[in-house]
């Protein structure tokens, strides 16, 4: 199944599905059968969820979900890597501290305590968030509780374990800086977003060096409290039991200061950075822009033809580079909202000797789809498989806790979610055309090209699409160590 | 799709866990989960598994077939894989691609996939699209019209698949994909399954015909349907379906048994792209199914599952070698779903300038641990509980993969997919004393091959 997920690629490249394309047919074609029709739908609503807050601004979420004895749990604190100011790595390090001990457990008990109830805790940063994450059997869910208050309101930070972070933090990125892909996805985010905490990417050696144990316990101390925190809980519980529980852990932690998330801004340009990675099988190829936000009235109408044009395995590109080129394994494209700001992106490897060809093949079905509305029935099919994608990931727990997290980051109303396949159904072919041929505009596109430039880069200069991008040619510097 | 999975994805499975399934369990942590379920062949032999729960709309349908990239032809590796592609090809009735723009336009969801024992075609569906869906695997099973053209194009996309998975990663294949090749000595269990790209190229038209008649015949292949039908209505679909298919012969399994190692082994490979060495250990697995194998599983779960786990605590922890310890049983899959000889595997990615050596004393210090001490009730009892945890979820998974996953295993290896409601009993009959015996007998330094990864720019590229 599948290429290891790539950042840019998760969760779109789930399914797989192709067009029927011309091929030789067999010679009794004409007495073909076909499956038997499909039924009649059976409905499927949403799981209604609790909500409330306590008096020290804590939000809760409760979702009782499945039948499975099990309970989700899943924390965010809106702070992040935002919050790193002058010092990059700093959210992505305390976070790393914060598994070694809470309250009165060290290390090794709390992953044993974790590991007692069912699950191992989880705990991540990203631009705007902090998370942490505990997936228990349902009758330890109040203890459960229990260890996300104390992960949050009494980390023990020790000093004595951040320089084996430190080491590990940088052995990471030294992988990451390996792998074409987290070579170019770096030089992407710092094309689309500039000196940001969107666009910053890695920590440097010297960065990282910098950061000091008070530092991560400042950042803690500042940057947690109850006023910016939403513990979402689905699944099977005592509902009594896991409010009295919350009550109980969370009741008494400090409100904290006002979170400020950060919207990212872009100051990109037409663009072609190409990095050099000698003798490699393959060009890693990451494309794409900023583009409308999630409120916009056509959002939608862009997230279908998205998916009509990369969002599947059943998609235009990967019907054309896989199905007919066989340039690739695979290729996705993503329209990813942040607050006020999306980016639509593309992704894909293709075989070396095929690279200005594949790209060619690319702006030929970007352009195809901004000019030319789509065949009612393709549409159709993209909008079903959105549809009934929508429903498979609103039926577990974590698929429903990211659906209302992400909902209420982002202050969408329920309905956002209960109408999605109203909505998506309503888009129209010509809705599908006008709002690529605005949001995904050639002419304002950021490439990254990682691949051996000896083989590539005459290709590419002389193709007709990239004549107006400024070349950033990366060709003489190693791209990493 | 139509690859064989990095360990990343079958863990993402486990991570959207959730939906209802009728399964009965309480509090009480005596209580077993149970997954009601029927299991009949058709006179051509095909089995069939039918796990109905009518909770959510929608009905997930497996078609394993017992052929795995273990036993494919000598002369062409990689080839079970790249047939996998070609049953999304042309078939008598539909056009290349048709079945998935059936299952995908219609809100569902498909792909495909092969390991050592069995290559599988799976699909979660809006319930009622259940029909056409049936009909299509039955198309799939009895009329494969591939063409040469579509043989040519999967073809390229197989090499870039392996392009992209290996050639063109640090790490590509480490330790999944080369650690079987050098701890085994039995080519069937020692060949590179991905395929070198000639072998890839060579594959012609009569390749694949003689190996879809041999391989993918009725009994050799189990249909698992799961999730929201009618049971009735649905042994009559797969009655007028697969049930015309004729019987045919199930094909000779070579012997895939594997010598056990008389003395350890140390392989030493270089990776040009990776900035660190990595090291990886495997170890034989006792036969599936035997006492000793539901000890060794509660062993691995003690001494490498989680960050609770002995190995992370003393090698990540303690010595900071790593920021993890990856590994298991079956690196393609798990314990469950593979028949022939597997091997049990741990793997780190370090620093320059800490000998291998050093680090493989740490661990069997770690092994020596459990082999001299007796393992305590709380620790086993973890050890239980986080395969009953992991249980429920591939139960009650909105996908059902990880359950059909079970069920066509439990079919096709052992023909009883009840074993999945034994699965817990089995796992808590083992006691202290058992693991200790098994620890001592399979985890030694004798049988051990030890897989080191030279980093480093210019070296010779590890072969796939």
């Amino acid at each position: 199944m599948k290429r290891v997920a790539r950042d840019i690629m998760r969760g779109l490249m789930i399914a797989a599905a192709y067009l029927a394309t011309a091929s030789a047919g067999p010679p009794e074609a004409a007495e073909r059968e076909s499956p038997p029709p499909i039924g009649v739908p059976r409905p499927f609503t949403l799981p209604s969820r609790t909500e409330f807050r306590l008096d020290n601004g804590l939000r809760v979420t409760l979702v009782p979900f499945g039948t499975v004895p099990k309970a989700t749990l899943y924390c965010i604190v809106e702070t992040g890597r935002v919050a790193d100011h002058d010092r990059p790595g700093l959210a992505d390090l305390t976070v790393a501290l914060m598994k070694e001990g809470a309250g009165k457990r060290d290390t090794a008990a709390v992953a044993a305590l974790a590991a007692d109830m069912g699950g191992s805790l989880e705990i991540g940063a990203g631009v705007n968030e902090i998370s942490v994450g505990l997936d228990v059997l349902s009758e330890r869910t109040s203890e459960a509780i229990s260890l996300i208050a104390d992960t949050l309101q009494r980390p023990r930070l020790p000093a004595a374990e951040l320089p084996r972070l430190k080491s590990d933090f940088a052995r990471a990125i030294a992988v990451e800086h390996a792998q074409a892909q987290g070579i170019a996805g770096e030089a992407f985010a710092r094309q689309l977003w500039g000196d940001s905490p969107f666009g910053h990417g890695n920590p440097s050696d010297a960065e990282l060096t910098q950061i000091t144990i008070d530092d991560i316990r400042a950042f803690a101390r500042r940057e947690f409290g109850a006023g910016r925190t939403h513990l979402y809980i689905a699944g099977r519980f005592d509902a009594l039991a896991v409010r009295q529980a919350i009550t109980h852990h969370f009741g008494a932690w400090r409100r904290g200061a006002i979170a400020q998330s950060v919207s990212p801004h872009s100051n990109a340009r037409h663009s072609v950075t190409l990095i050099d990675r000698p003798g490699a099988a393959q060009s890693t190829i990451l494309m794409g822009l900023p583009t409308i936000d999630l409120k916009h009235p056509q959002y939608t109408a862009l997230s279908v033809a998205n998916g009509l044009l990369g969002g599947s395995l059943l998609s235009r590109l990967e019907q054309n580079l896989r199905e007919d080129k066989g340039y690739t394994y695979g290729i996705g494209t993503q329209l990813s909202p942040y607050l006020g700001i999306s980016s639509w992106t593309l992704a894909t490897d293709v075989n070396t000797v095929d690279t200005a060809a594949a790209i060619t093949e690319i702006y030929r079905e970007i352009n195809r789809l901004r000019t030319e509305p789509p065949d009612p029935a393709e549409l159709d099919r993209t909008k079903r498989y959105r549809t009934g994608h929508f429903l498979l990931g609103s039926s577990s727990r974590a698929g429903l806790l990211t659906q209302l997290s992400f909902i209420d980051q982002q202050e969408l109303p329920l309905d956002w979610l209960t109408r999605y396949a109203e909505r998506t159904e309503a888009v129209t072919p010509v809705q599908v055309t006008d709002i690529t041929a605005s949001a995904i505009d050639p002419t304002q596109m950021t490439l990254v090209i990682v691949g051996d430039l000896s083989r590539i880069r005459t290709s590419l200069l002389s193709l007709p699409e990239l004549q107006d991008a400024t070349l950033i040619d990366k060709s003489t510097e190693p791209s990493h160590e | 799709m139509r690859s064989f999975a990095v360990r990343a994805f079958c863990a993402l499975a486990l991570l959207l866990p959730a939906l209802m399934m009728p399964i009965r369990a309480q509090a009480d942590p005596t209580a077993s989960l149970t997954v009601p379920l029927e299991y009949y062949r058709l006179d051509n032999g095909l089995r069939v598994v039918l796990a109905p729960d009518r909770s959510v709309p929608t009905v997930t349908v497996a078609v394993y077939y017992h052929i795995g990239f273990r036993i494919e032809p000598r002369d062409r590796t990689g080839f079970a894989h790249l047939f996998e592609h070609l049953m999304f090809q042309e078939t008598r009735n539909l056009d290349k691609g048709a079945a998935d723009q059936w299952v995908s336009g219609n809100g569902g969801v498909s792909n495909g996939s092969t390991r050592f024992d069995y290559t599988n075609y799976y699909e979660v569906v809006p319930s009622h699209v259940l029909a056409p869906v049936l009909w299509i695997e039955a198309e799939r099973m009895r009329g494969l019209a591939l063409s040469e053209s579509s043989l040519q194009n999967q073809k390229d996309v197989v090499k870039n698949e392996v392009r992209v998975n290996i050639l063109n990663q640090p790490y590509g294949g480490f330790p999944w994909l080369a650690l079987p090749q050098v701890a085994n000595q039995n080519w069937y269990n020692a060949h590179n399954f991905y395929g070198d790209l000639a072998d890839i190229d060579a594959a012609t038209l009569g390749d694949v015909r003689t190996f879809y008649d041999t391989y993918y015949v009725p009994s050799n292949a189990v249909l698992v349907v799961a999730g929201d039908f009618d049971t009735a209505s649905t042994k009559e679909a797969i009655a007028r379906d697969f049930g015309p298919l004729p019987k045919r012969t199930e094909p000779q399994r070579p012997d895939v048994s594997e010598p056990t190692p008389t003395m350890g082994r140390v392989v030493t490979q270089s990776d040009p792209k990776a900035p660190r060495p990595a090291l990886a250990w495997g170890y034989p697995v006792p036969p599936r199914g035997s006492s000793d194998w539901y000890a060794f599983v509660l062993l691995d779960g003690i001494l490498l599952q989680g960050e609770d786990s002995r190995l992370w605590r003393k090698l990540v922890q303690q010595r900071g070698y790593a920021d993890g310890i990856s590994g298991g049983i079956n690196l393609l899959g798990s314990a469950f779903d593979i028949e022939g000889p597997t091997l049990w595997s741990a793997y780190l990615i370090h620093d320059q300038g800490i000998s291998a050596d050093v680090i493989t004393k740490d661990l069997e210090s770690s092994i020596r641990e459990v082999q001299e001490t007796p393992i305590g009730a709380q620790e086993l009892a973890r050890a239980n509980t986080k395969i009953r945890s992991a249980l429920y979820d591939i139960v009650g998974s909105n996908t059902r993969f990880g359950l059909v996953n079970l069920l066509a295993s439990f079919a096709l290896f052992d023909d009883d997919p009840t074993r999945i409601n034994r699965i817990e009993s089995e796992f808590r009959a083992v006691t202290p004393g058992d693991l200790q015996r098994v620890a001592q007998r399979y985890l030694t330094p004798s049988v051990r091959t030890q897989l080191t990864l030279e980093a480093g720019h210019g070296s010779t590229t590890v072969k796939p």
